[in-house]
């Protein structure tokens, strides 16, 4: 039977072992937040 | 059925005519291609008879004589109540328009000629022009005699015209001029069939041999319609079989066709250039309606936002041209025709079959239940070029439904587009073959021909190539998970696995990322890319992630292939769109992280689906609706159900140690709650004398990086990663390590900056950062729970 696109979706936490790269590239976003914001 | 004598003789006399003239005139089926040739050949005769008849001096012209005029049946068939106020006009018309030439010499020496007649009103239409005391002086209607006549203006037209007189040739040219129809009928009908009573027999009597040709030699005319029109009363020929012999059977549909023109048995319809527009008909055909019978040529010009009001919505259709034949038969003996008004009437075989030939022109915008554009019922049809698009269909054939029913044809050659329509079935939203048609290539197809198409038997033949040249890509299938392929020579459709996405998981490692599965099928192969995008609003502008990922970057997963999507904290609502793009076309889907969380929330609980991994989801959720407060990201677009999530972690403030600091170079710390988690320290860089030195970070459990400065104003940053060398999973939120940069050295961990804003920030519950920072804590204890509880 076609399963639903999310029949598969769940939760792995992922523990590195240091030699897989768990993502293609690396976070894309550029928020341009102040460099300084949430510095204590 | 008793024959009429002077019929007979009259049938005598003229049977060598007759035989050729059926041989000219009349459909053979089996040779359809010969209809278009003979509709020509007629307009060919028309035009040269116009021009031997305009070289003679209009007082020689035997108007009064002219049967269309004189002729009572066809004044009682005139639904037009100003009819008999033409009468004494027409003669005067006749005379005129028999010399009128829009070529225009010829006009300006024949009215030379007129200035012989005696005096009265200039008759409308005078010298081939046609302006709105013209309209207004043939009783609000159009052109309904032979002739050549131009557009001088615009006009308003309130009545419907009705070319009766056999054998005319009516051809109006817009000039780039528009002509609004303001009744609710339609503007025209070309042909006539009446009952005659000869002698005590009844008889169908055609006027045949009519043509309306409508151009525009300027460009940007237009006919169009100032009120819902109707189309008019369709005086059809059907079979009525006696004693195993096929009469005529002349009938009047109950509701109205044609909304623009109405196109009757033996006449033709040259659509050329200029655009229709805004006509609706009560039942088939919201621009032209082509009875059985009836042929129409399209060469160029446009129909657009035409519409079949389908009041019998099973049966109706066709926004723009619908074609017929009758299902009895395709043609029918013991019938009276004339090819032109001066000759008697001759009992002949007619032909019930309507042909349509689109070599040019587009139709768009256009809507019917039974086929959006076009509807083909029995007939022939044959396409050769033009664009069918964006129509629409309310049950079959978004651009064309074409039913055989064992008697119609259809052809293709040349470069036709039939391509982007629409029916609520998508298999059938543009080519909609019903019955076990097969279409045949009457001369070689272009590369640049795209024909998507269905058909109610995916087994079935759907194209036969007939020996021409083609492109495969030319035939695309509307039917989901259906590809057209070669077989012999037809086209048929086989079925593939289409690409698609599969599904999505959702990763909390060092990262936060969706997990994106792909079915590719038979399209894993390099021409296939992936794209992937989402977009975010801080402050009031968007920002757009985008990224596209080449075949050799997705991850082979056996049955599936897949890649990882970083998501940042702050964009768990942003809605993803994922689509694979592939040599035959285009799939996607869209999803975003929040929908992912809810969909694992709300899932019966079960071995995949545990209490842990919907707590962990939960707090993802809360998380990222902190992040959102914390860096003003998608503050419009908030998760529906970011709320602390259930038994919400806590933790004091204190037990921290502070760095060994002795040229107070240390400035603070700030953690990087984006896509990954990074740990970034700052220092004075007056505290340091040179260069900025490297720092040296040690993990608890082993591991180490050395980090080099980014300067920062008057700081350095270090940017720590996780000893894995992307960011602190959250599972790693208490994971400490030790510090040396310059003279300072200390320990820290994520867990250390927590307790820092608690510190600082205790009390002030509306905080966004302390807020932040507890929703991660909690966040980073429930994938602690959840990956102990999978270990």
């Amino acid at each position: 039977m076609e399963k639903t696109k999310y029949e598969e979706c769940k939760i792995e936490v992922i523990v590195f072992d240091g030699q897989d790269v768990i993502v293609t590239s690396p976070g894309d976003c550029d928020f341009e937040t102040d460099p300084l914001s949430g510095v204590v | 059925m008793k024959r009429f004598i002077k019929a007979i003789a009259a049938f005598c006399a003229m049977a060598m005519i007759f035989g050729v003239f059926s041989a000219t005139v009349f459909a053979d089926e089996n040779e359809p291609q010969a209809e278009q040739p003979v509709a020509e050949e007629v307009a060919e005769e028309e035009k040269q008879d116009e021009e031997a008849v305009a070289e003679e001096p209009a007082v020689e012209t035997p108007a009064a004589d002219d049967p269309a005029t004189e002729d009572p049946a066809a004044e009682e068939s005139e639904a037009d109540a100003e009819a008999p106020a033409q009468d004494s006009e027409q003669p005067v018309v006749e005379e005129t328009l028999e010399v009128a030439d829009v070529e225009g010499q010829e006009a300006v020496n024949e009215g030379e000629g007129n200035e012989e007649v005696p005096q009265q009103a200039i008759p409308p239409f005078a010298n081939g022009q046609i302006t709105q005391d013209d309209i207004d002086a043939n009783g609000g209607k159009m052109p309904e005699t032979a002739g050549t006549y131009t557009l001088a203006e615009d006009v308003e037209v309130p009545n419907s015209a009705h070319i009766t007189a056999a054998g005319s040739s009516v051809i109006i040219n817009l000039a780039g001029n528009k002509i609004t129809y303001t009744g609710t009928e339609n503007l025209y009908t070309i042909g006539f069939v009446e009952d005659v009573n000869i002698d005590g027999t009844d008889w169908v009597l055609v006027h045949g041999d009519i043509s309306l040709t409508i151009k525009d030699t300027v460009g940007e005319g237009l006919i169009t319609a100032s009120q819902k029109t109707k189309g008019s009363d369709d005086h059809w020929i059907s079979i009525n079989t006696v004693n195993g012999v096929n009469y005529p059977n002349h009938g009047t549909e109950a509701n109205k066709r044609g909304g623009c023109i109405l196109v009757q048995n033996s006449c033709t319809l040259y659509l050329e250039g200029g655009t229709i527009s805004g006509f609706h008909s009560q039942s088939d055909g919201g621009a032209v309606h082509i009875s059985n019978g009836g042929h129409c040529v399209m060469s160029g010009g446009r129909i657009t936002n035409c519409h079949s009001d389908s009041v019998k919505p099973n049966d109706d259709g066709a926004g723009a041209i619908s074609c017929h034949c009758t299902s009895k038969g395709t043609e029918v003996g013991h019938t009276l025709y004339k090819s032109s008004e001066d000759a008697d009437p001759v009992e002949t075989t007619i032909s019930l079959k309507g042909s349509l030939k689109i070599t040019g022109g587009q139709i768009d915008n256009c809507s019917g239940r039974q086929g959006g554009a076009v509807r083909v019922l029995r007939a022939d049809l044959e396409i050769t070029g033009g664009t069918i698009e964006d129509n629409t269909a309310g049950a079959n054939g978004g651009g064309i439904l074409f039913t055989k029913g064992n008697t119609g044809t259809f052809k293709i050659s040349g470069d036709p587009v039939i391509s982007g329509n629409h029916c609520s079935d998508a298999k059938k939203a543009n080519v909609w073959l019903s019955d076990n048609v097969t279409v045949t290539l009457s001369g070689n197809l272009s590369s640049d021909a795209k024909i998507e198409f269905g058909g109610g038997n995916t087994t079935k033949n759907f194209f036969n190539t007939n020996g021409k040249s083609y492109s495969i890509d030319s035939f695309i299938s509307n039917h989901d998970g259906y590809k057209a392929y070669v077989s012999g020579s037809y086209i048929k459709l086989k079925q593939v696995i289409m690409p698609k996405v599969l599904g999505y998981n959702l990763l909390i490692g060092g990262e936060i990322a969706v997990k994106v599965s792909l079915q590719l099928g038979e399209y894993n192969t390099s021409d296939t890319t992936v794209n992937y995008s989402y977009s975010y609003d801080k402050n009031g502008t968007v920002k757009n992630i985008e990224k596209t990922l080449t075949f050799y970057q997705l991850t082979n997963g056996g049955d599936h292939y897949y890649f990882y999507l970083p998501v940042e904290s702050a964009c768990m609502t942003s809605e993803i769109t994922v689509t694979i793009t592939y040599t035959d076309g285009e799939a996607s889907d869209t999803s975003s992280v929040v929908e992912c969380a809810n969909y694992i929330i709300n899932h019966e609980t079960d071995q995949n689906y545990t209490a842990e991994a919907k707590a962990v989801a939960k707090s993802l959720i809360y998380f990222g609706s902190c992040a959102q407060l914390q860096f003003n990201i998608n503050t419009d677009n908030m998760p529906a159900n970011a709320v602390p999530a259930d038994n919400f972690y806590t933790y004091t403030g204190a037990s921290y140690a502070p760095a060994q600091d002795p040229d107070s170079a240390y400035y603070g710390t700030s953690v990087a709650f984006l896509s990954m988690t990074t740990v970034n320290m700052y220092f004075k860089k007056s505290a340091f004398e040179g260069d900025a030195p490297a720092m040296t970070v040690t993990y608890d459990g082993g591991g180490s990086q050395t980090i080099t400065a980014t300067p920062n104003g008057n700081y350095y940053m270090y940017s720590i990663m996780g000893p894995s060398g992307n960011g602190f999973a959250a599972t790693e939120v208490d994971l400490g390590f030790t510090y040396s940069v310059g003279n300072v050295n200390g320990t820290y961990s994520i867990f250390t900056y927590l307790q820092v804003v608690k510190d600082k920030y205790e009390g002030s519950s509306s905080n966004v950062l302390l807020k932040l920072t507890e929703a991660y804590y909690d966040f980073a204890m429930k994938c602690l729970d959840y990956k102990n509880s999978v270990a």
